[in-house]
């Protein structure tokens, strides 16, 4: 087990966050819904996820086409919603997937500055991307209901093949 | 990766004052919180009421508290604009803390003044989010006019933008009012009508923070005793509107309501309530009392044990003992259909059980079919829908409004089922 607040702990939340961010940018270029999605944020609508008090973070902005770009640990100064996991603890619940993200918000481990309708919006991208990222019976534990999305396994593997080769966070 | 479940947090700061003649104990409360000059916050519906009367005839007596700062022009539908003219007039005066006396309209209007007065800054909408404002805040008292809102012992406030018309949601312990006067006096002139929206809009908080996602063994107990009150007075206070005992236990029912789903927040009947109210202009208490039954159907397979305890309290030990256990959760649902087609007997029909029976001036429905998915969409972006056992769709929210709106049974079949306990 990984104990929160160590050099372990550290390590992982930053390889989670990038995953995590370059899969939203991947899922949310590709995926029918997710592109609906980011279509409806106002325009320029940026998002950062991060845990207190100095863990890794996870910065998307949407571009001049609505469609997510993963900005590393570099965002804007001020961004449009920021979601910031309060320990890391309970970062390390949230992407151990012990804890499903509306669960996380429920018991209060999330502080969130901005409109909190698109809070909803960015827990449901959240949502849609560790189905692609994790295995069913883990994705099952993350996500409040398992939908399998079409095309899975193809999205999938474009969600991994962008994860792997994409260049989005490279400047953090 | 357990330790992080091994607690929860229940939050409650505010000093409440309940009875008779709670109001009387208005002066040495205000002594205590510092606010020697208050900024008394109020409608023009309760000034007419009189009961701005009873709180100037209190503080008028009392040399060393200065009690006439009023702003007393908040409208139903409250937004940011009024909040900077109050916040205007607060610093102006140079007041030392608020006094709400109203409704939800007036005590969320009041958090919003508090922020703006306490953090300063022009614009409310620079503090809009989850647990966002920790700072201490002035020091605020709150007298509910009605026994519905809770809006007295909530960490939440709802204000409307004037820029854009959207809602901002504010969440934040800090938010919770330093003290609560609950007199039964106060909700004595409320019109059988109102009396029963607002309380079953107490029923939905308790029944909602019973079951949602963030509840715990306390706020569990604020809505078991919020419940039993209301189930056990509401009718007796539409027939008896003068009956100060049940007036009080009502707004006592309600305070408990608002503590409690300020903890565990609410869930699918607040999501499309809060839609509902914002599309077609419904009161909120309404929009509660018929969606509720459909909330809870909604929600049954995720939480049939609770539901099935629910049938206790909603019923008396001798219903709950006389049907079987598999057959309870749908009785609390039956339980509350119950309540509410008696509430609609007791008023002649001025409370409605179907959302087409609201009708406007002219006697059409004020909501119509077409208005059905534009709301579901609205729902999606209300916070409230997280909080909800069940995870929501969009073809769900519009199969739950649609049964609702025609008064039939929902059917649970449209209703994908959530795989976690």
């Amino acid at each position: 087990m990984v104990k929160a607040g160590n050099w372990r702990t550290r390590l992982y939340l930053s390889i989670m966050f990038r995953v995590t961010g370059r899969a939203i940018q991947a899922a949310g270029r590709r995926d029918p819904e997710l592109r609906e999605i980011f279509a409806a944020l106002p325009p320029g609508f940026s998002f950062r996820l991060s845990v207190w008090p100095d863990g890794p973070e996870l910065n998307i902005e949407t571009d001049s086409s609505t469609l997510p770009r993963y900005g590393g640990s570099k965002g804007a100064s001020d961004p449009s919603l920021h979601m910031e996991i309060t320990s890391p603890a309970h970062a390390m619940a949230l992407f151990t997937f012990a804890e499903s993200t509306t669960m996380s918000a429920a018991r209060g481990r999330l502080v969130t500055r901005g409109d909190l309708s698109h809070a909803c919006t960015m827990v449901r991208v959240l949502d849609r991307v560790e189905t692609y990222l994790l295995p069913r019976p883990i994705a099952r534990r993350a996500v409040k209901r398992y939908e399998s999305p079409q095309k899975k396994h193809r999205m999938r593997l474009a969600v991994w093949l962008g994860i792997i080769f994409s260049r989005g966070g490279s400047r953090s | 990766m357990t330790a992080h479940r091994n607690f929860y947090r229940f939050t409650s700061p505010l000093l409440t004052v309940a009875g008779h003649d709670a109001l009387e104990e208005l002066p040495g409360l205000l002594r205590s919180l510092d606010m020697l000059h208050p900024l008394i916050l109020t409608d023009p519906g309760v000034r007419r009421a009189g009961l701005m009367d009873m709180v100037s005839a209190i503080l008028k007596s009392q040399e060393d508290i200065i009690g006439d700062t009023w702003f007393d022009q908040i409208p139903p539908d409250s937004d940011t604009d009024i909040i900077a003219q109050a916040a205007q007039v607060y610093r102006e005066k140079g007041c030392t803390g608020l006094l709400a006396v109203g409704g939800g309209s007036v005590i969320d209007t009041t958090k919003g003044v508090r922020i703006l007065v306490s953090l300063g800054g022009e614009h409310l909408r620079d503090y809009q989010g989850a647990d966002t404002i920790s700072s201490q805040l002035v020091p605020m008292a709150a007298v509910p006019t009605t026994s519905g809102t809770g809006s007295e012992a909530t960490l939440v406030a709802v204000i409307k933008d004037a820029r854009n018309k959207r809602k901002l949601a504010f969440t934040s312990p800090s938010l919770i009012p330093s003290a609560a006067i609950l007199d039964s006096r106060m909700t004595l002139t409320l019109p059988p009508a109102i009396t029963a929206a607002t309380g079953m809009d107490a029923l939905a908080h308790a029944v909602e923070a019973y079951t949602g996602l963030g509840r715990n063994p306390i706020s569990d107990s604020y809505a078991l005793k919020a419940i039993e009150l209301i189930v056990s007075t509401l009718p007796e206070v539409i027939e008896h509107p003068d009956n100060q005992e049940a007036r009080l236990q009502m707004a006592v029912a309600s305070h408990l309501a608002g503590s409690a789903f300020s903890n565990s927040m609410v869930g699918i009947v607040h999501t499309l309530g809060h839609c509902v109210g914002a599309r077609c202009g419904i009161p909120h208490g309404i929009c509660m009392s018929i969606l509720l039954p459909y909330g809870m159907t909604y929600n049954l397979h995720r939480c049939r044990e609770r539901f099935g305890k629910l049938l206790q309290v909603l019923s008396g030990k001798s219903v709950y003992l006389e049907t079987s256990e598999d057959k309870r959760p749908e009785g609390a649902v039956a339980a509350v259909k119950a309540l509410a087609s008696r509430l609609h007997m007791l008023t002649d029909g001025a409370h409605p059980l179907r959302l087409r029976d609201i009708l406007d001036r002219s006697g059409h429905p004020i909501m119509k079919p077409q208005h059905i998915p534009v709301i579901a969409s609205d729902a999606l972006g209300d916070p409230s829908h997280l909080y909800n056992p069940e995870e929501v769709s969009l073809d769900e929210l519009i199969s739950v409004l649609r049964a609702a709106y025609w008064g039939y049974p929902l059917d649970k079949d449209l209703v994908k089922l959530g795989h976690q306990k």
